[in-house]
C-alpha cells in the first residue's frame, strides 16, 4: 500500500466526493502518522485538495491529469484555475473571478494570460453579454446558453445557415402539403421535418424538435407556413419571389413609393411638375 | 354611432382631400366654404362670409347646394334663449358644420353606380338584363349628384314614356336597399342630436339622484334613443305606402304588393355598397390565400349575406338568420367551376397552380411540375356535371379549406344542409385589415420587417433580445427594421427604466403593435395619396384648356369626329387615358380606405 493506492481509491467513488479524515482512514485501513504522511505527499503533488465544509476539514481527490497541470501552477494561478474549473461549461467572467478571489485585477490578468498560453484555459464569447470576456477550461465545449444554440457561430447569429434551414424546412413542408385534401389534409409534423433534416444531413450541428419548431414559427411569421392543428402546412404564395407577390393599391400608386412623400402636401410645388407622376403615367 | 365612439378621424390629410374633391367636382365656392368650416369648426353664414371674405349672398347660395348633398350639416339655435330649435325662422341663428363623411363618398360615386349596374344588370335566373342595369345605374347616378330627391319630383323630370319603368326600378332599388329614404335628422350633426337627447333625458331624471349616476343614466338613454332613431332607417317598409313586413324563415321580407310612396325622399345608400364591396374584398383575399375555387365558393357564400345585412357595422351572431348551408351555395354556384369536381386520388389538381409547381431540382427536391396532368384530363372528360348532393359536398370541401385558414374566413356551425357555415365579419375583416397592412409593410420595408411585425403581433410586447430568438435575426439588423416600423407607426415602443436615471443602456424597450393607430396612420397617407391623384387629374385637364372648352361647345358635342383636328383627337385620347388611369388608381386606394376604416 502506498499513497498512490489511497489516491486511486479516493478516485473510485463518485466524482468530487468529499472525504473526512476518518473516511480516508477507512479506505486504506491505515491511521496515524503513516496516513498523515501519505496525505501530505498527495497534497504536495496536488493530487488531493483540502477543503472546508461545515467547519470540518475535508479531502477531495484530483485526477492525475489535472494534478499534472495544477502542480505546475503558481499559487495565484491555482486560485484562478480553480474558479474557472468550477464554472465548467458556462464559463466565468474575469470580474467575477476578481470579486470572488480578492486578487488584484492585474494579478488575475497575469494569471489568465499565463494559463491561456499554456492552453489550460480559453476565452469564449458569450452571446448574451458580447463585451464580457468569459473563460473556461481549454478542453470543454461552451454550453448552449453561452453560444446561443445552434444558430450562432462565433457568438454571431449565422444568418446564412438559418436562411438555408428555413428554405429546407419550407420546401419540405411544401412538398408534403396536400391541398387537394382540403381541410382534412394531414399537417406536416415537426418530427417528420426533423427526421428529414437528419436524413439529408443538412445541418452540421445537432437540432432537436424545439429548434425545428422555432424555424417553423419563423416561417409562419414570414407567411410561408400556416399553423394548423398539430403541425404546419405551406401557404399558397409562400414560394413566390418578392417581385411576384400581389401588390396593394397604395404600393402601386405614385405616392406609395415616392421618396419625398413626407415633404409633399396639397397644392405643393411638386404638384404639376411631379416627375414621379409623369413617370408613372407614361 | 360611429362618430361618437370612434377616435376622431379628422386630420389634415382628410381635410385636404375633401377640399380637393369639392374643388374638382362642385367648384371653387364649395371648396372654400367647406375648407373654412373644416379649418375653423362650426360657423354661421355671417361668420363664414367674414372668414372666407365672400359676399353673404354667395355664401348662402353655396351653402344651399352643400346642404342639399349633406356635405354641410346645420343646427339651429334660438337667438334669444340660446336653446336649439327645430323651426328655422328670423329669430334663429343657424350654425353650419362640414360633414367629411359625405364629402368623402364622392370618391366612391363611380364604384357605387357600377355596383348598381352590376346587380340590376342580371335579371332573375342569372340572365343578363343590361337595359334595367343601365336604368338603375342612371337613377343612382342622379341621386348621387343631387344628394337626395323626392320620388314625385324625379318622376316628373323623366320623360312620360319612361315613367312606369323608372318607377318600377326605383321600387326595386328601394326594396333591395340600394336606395334609402332620407330623414330630417340626417341633415343635423350627430353630436348635436346626441347632446339634445342627453339634455332632455337629464332634465327628466329626479334631482334626488347622485349627479354622476344621473349623468350616466342620461347618457345611456340618449345613446339608445339615438341608436333607435338610426335603426329606423333599416326598417324595410320605409318609403312604401302602407308597407308591412312579413317574415319567412326568420329573414324579414317585404310584402311584394306594396306601392312606392311618391312623397318619400330618397338617396343612394352607401352602406349597401360597402356590404357588397366588402364581400368582394374578402373573396379576393380568399383567392390569394386559398385558391380560385375556394374563393369562388366563398364569393357565393358571401353574396347570400347581401340581402341580410344593411350595413357593415351590423352585429351578427350564428343562428338561422345568418347561417348559410352548403346546399344554398350549391344552388347558385356554377357546377362547371374548375376544381370543384373531385379528381384522381391524391392528385394536387385542386391546387390553384397545378403546373410549374417546382422547378428547383438541386438539394434533393423532386420535380413535381406536371403532376399526372394527362391522366386527370381524361378523367375530367369522363365525369359528368356535378349536381345536388354531390355538388354540395364539393362546396363543403372548399368551405372547409376556408374554415381551416388562420384568416378566419368562415366558421363551421353545423351539419344541416350538407354543412352549415357562418361568416363572422368582425373577425374576418380584422384579418383582412391585418393582411393588407402587412402587405403594405412588406412592399415598403421588405420581408424582414414583415417577419418582425408579425412576430410582435403574435407575442404582444417583446424586447429586442426575445425578438432575436423568435425571429432568428441578428440584433443589429432587427434594430434598423424596428426603427423603420416605428417611424410609420406600425410598432410602438414602451420604455421600462431599470434605474432611476433612465439611462438607455439600463432600459428595457418593449415593442408592440397597436393596430388602430397603425391603420389610422396609414389611412392618412392614403388620403394624401388620393388627393394628389385627384389634383393630378385637374392638372392634366388644365394643360388642355382650349380643347376642353371646345368640347363643351354645343355644336361640337356629339360630333367630335368632324370638328376635332387629328392633333386634338390624339391629345384627347391621351388625356382620357391618363384620367382613367388616375381615377382607377383612386378607386383602388379607396378600396384600402374602406378596408382600414369602414368595414
Amino acid at each position: 500500500m502506498s499513497a498512490d493506492d489511497l489516491h486511486a481509491k479516493m478516485l473510485e467513488g463518485p466524482k468530487a466526493k468529499l472525504f473526512t479524515y476518518a473516511e480516508v482512514a477507512d479506505l486504506v485501513d491505515v491511521a496515524g502518522e503513516k496516513l498523515e504522511a501519505w496525505i501530505a505527499e498527495l497534497h504536495n503533488s496536488s493530487r488531493v485538495k483540502v477543503l472546508e465544509q461545515g467547519g470540518q476539514v475535508m479531502l477531495q481527490a484530483v485526477s492525475i491529469e489535472t494534478a499534472d497541470i495544477v502542480s505546475k501552477l503558481t499559487s495565484d494561478e491555482y486560485i484562478v484555475y480553480n474558479y474557472i474549473a468550477e464554472s465548467e461549461r458556462d464559463g466565468i467572467w474575469v470580474r467575477t473571478i476578481t470579486a470572488r478571489s480578492n486578487l488584484h485585477i492585474n494579478v488575475v490578468h497575469r494569471c489568465l494570460k499565463s494559463l491561456e498560453q499554456q492552453h489550460i484555459i480559453k476565452m469564449v464569447k458569450s452571446v448574451q453579454q458580447k463585451t464580457r470576456k468569459m473563460y473556461m477550461l481549454y478542453n470543454l465545449q461552451p454550453s448552449a446558453e453561452l453560444t446561443g444554440g445552434p444558430w450562432f457561430s462565433d457568438a454571431e447569429l449565422d444568418s446564412e445557415f438559418v436562411d438555408l434551414l428555413l428554405d429546407v424546412v419550407y420546401h419540405y413542408c411544401e412538398e408534403n402539403t396536400n391541398l387537394a385534401l382540403g381541410a382534412n389534409a394531414p399537417p406536416v409534423h415537426v418530427t417528420d421535418i426533423k427526421q428529414f433534416i437528419v436524413d439529408q444531413e443538412v445541418s452540421r450541428v445537432e437540432l432537436d424538435e424545439g429548434h425545428i419548431r422555432i424555424l417553423c414559427e419563423v416561417l409562419v411569421y414570414d407567411d410561408r407556413l400556416e399553423r394548423c392543428k398539430a403541425g404546419y402546412k405551406a401557404t399558397l404564395n409562400g414560394d413566390l419571389p418578392d417581385e411576384e407577390l400581389p401588390k396593394d393599391a397604395y404600393t402601386e400608386s405614385v405616392c406609395g413609393q415616392c421618396p419625398v412623400f413626407n415633404v409633399c402636401s396639397a397644392g405643393g410645388p411638386v404638384d404639376v411638375e411631379c416627375s414621379y407622376f409623369d413617370e408613372w403615367l407614361d | 354611432m360611429s362618430e361618437l365612439h370612434n377616435p376622431d378621424q379628422s386630420s389634415r390629410a382628410l381635410f385636404d382631400l375633401c377640399r380637393v374633391l369639392l374643388k374638382g367636382i362642385y367648384g371653387e365656392l364649395s371648396a372654400v366654404l367647406v375648407g373654412s368650416l373644416l379649418d375653423y369648426g362650426r360657423q354661421t353664414a355671417a361668420e363664414l362670409a367674414k372668414t372666407t371674405k365672400l359676399p353673404l349672398s354667395a355664401v348662402h347660395s353655396g351653402l344651399a347646394a352643400l346642404v342639399q348633398n349633406r356635405f354641410v350639416l346645420y343646427w339651429a339655435n334660438d337667438r334669444k334663449s340660446g336653446r336649439d330649435t327645430d323651426d328655422i325662422g328670423e329669430s334663429s341663428s343657424i350654425h353650419y358644420v362640414a360633414n367629411w363623411k359625405e364629402i368623402y363618398q364622392v370618391v366612391r360615386a363611380g364604384g357605387m353606380v357600377d355596383a348598381v349596374r352590376k346587380d340590376f344588370g342580371k335579371g332573375p335566373g342569372g340572365k343578363s338584363n343590361p337595359e334595367s342595369g343601365e336604368r338603375c345605374a342612371e337613377i343612382a347616378q342622379n341621386l348621387l349628384v343631387y344628394g337626395h330627391m323626392r320620388v314625385a319630383d324625379y318622376l316628373e323630370a323623366t320623360p312620360e314614356h319612361d315613367r312606369d319603368s323608372v318607377e318600377a326600378s326605383i321600387a326595386v332599388m328601394l326594396r333591395k336597399r340600394f336606395l334609402v329614404p332620407v330623414q330630417a335628422w340626417q341633415f343635423k350633426p350627430e353630436t348635436d342630436l346626441y347632446a339634445r337627447m342627453f339634455r332632455d333625458h337629464l332634465s327628466k331624471l329626479p334631482l334626488s339622484m347622485a349627479e354622476s349616476a344621473r349623468k350616466n343614466q342620461a347618457a345611456v338613454s340618449a345613446k339608445t334613443e339615438l341608436e333607435r332613431m338610426q335603426e329606423e332607417r333599416n326598417s324595410l317598409n320605409l318609403g312604401f305606402v302602407s308597407g308591412s313586413v312579413a317574415r319567412t324563415k326568420g329573414v324579414p321580407v317585404l310584402n311584394r304588393a306594396e306601392k312606392l310612396d311618391h312623397q318619400a325622399v330618397l338617396c343612394a345608400n352607401p352602406d349597401k355598397f360597402l356590404v357588397i364591396a366588402r364581400n368582394e374584398e374578402l373573396a379576393k383575399l380568399a383567392e390569394e390565400r386559398c385558391g380560385k375555387t375556394a374563393a369562388e365558393v366563398y364569393r357565393q357564400c358571401l353574396s347570400k349575406y347581401v340581402g341580410r345585412l344593411h350595413s357593415c357595422t351590423q352585429d351578427t351572431s350564428p343562428g338561422a338568420e345568418f347561417n348559410i348551408t352548403s346546399m344554398e351555395i350549391a344552388k347558385t354556384i356554377d357546377p362547371r367551376l374548375d376544381g370543384l369536381r373531385p379528381r384522381g386520388k391524391g392528385s394536387r389538381s385542386v391546387s390553384p397552380r397545378p403546373q410549374s409547381k417546382r422547378v428547383k431540382t438541386e438539394e434533393g427536391y423532386t420535380k413535381t411540375g406536371d403532376y399526372d396532368e394527362k391522366e386527370v384530363d381524361v378523367e375530367e372528360d369522363m365525369e359528368e356535371e356535378l349536381s345536388g348532393v354531390a355538388l354540395a359536398t364539393a362546396v363543403s370541401k372548399q368551405m372547409q379549406i376556408l374554415a381551416a385558414s388562420p384568416l378566419k374566413f368562415v366558421q363551421s356551425v353545423g351539419t344541416k344542409g350538407g354543412g352549415e357555415w357562418y361568416v363572422n365579419f368582425k373577425e374576418a375583416t380584422e384579418c383582412l385589415r391585418g393582411a393588407r397592412y402587412e402587405q403594405i409593410i412588406q412592399w415598403k420595408y421588405g420581408r424582414v420587417a414583415k417577419r418582425l411585425l408579425r412576430a410582435v403581433k403574435d407575442k404582444g410586447k417583446v424586447d429586442e433580445k426575445l425578438l432575436t430568438n423568435i425571429a432568428l435575426l441578428p440584433v443589429k439588423e432587427i434594430l434598423n427594421h424596428l426603427h423603420d416600423l416605428h417611424s410609420v407607426g406600425a410598432l410602438d415602443v414602451q420604455e421600462l427604466p431599470r434605474t432611476a436615471d433612465r439611462a438607455a443602456s439600463r432600459t428595457i424597450f418593449l415593442w408592440h403593435h397597436r393596430a388602430n393607430r397603425a391603420y389610422s396612420l396609414i389611412s392618412q397617407d392614403i388620403y394624401k395619396s388620393l388627393s394628389r391623384c385627384f389634383e393630378r387629374v385637374a392638372a392634366e385637364r388644365a394643360k388642355l384648356p382650349i380643347l376642353l372648352s371646345k368640347l363643351q361647345r354645343e355644336d361640337v358635342k356629339g360630333h367630335e369626329d368632324e370638328f376635332l383636328t387629328e392633333q386634338e383627337k390624339a391629345d384627347l385620347k391621351g388625356l382620357r387615358m391618363r384620367e382613367e388611369k388616375l381615377l382607377v388608381q383612386m378607386n383602388r386606394l379607396d378600396g384600402l380606405i374602406r378596408v382600414f376604416r369602414d368595414y
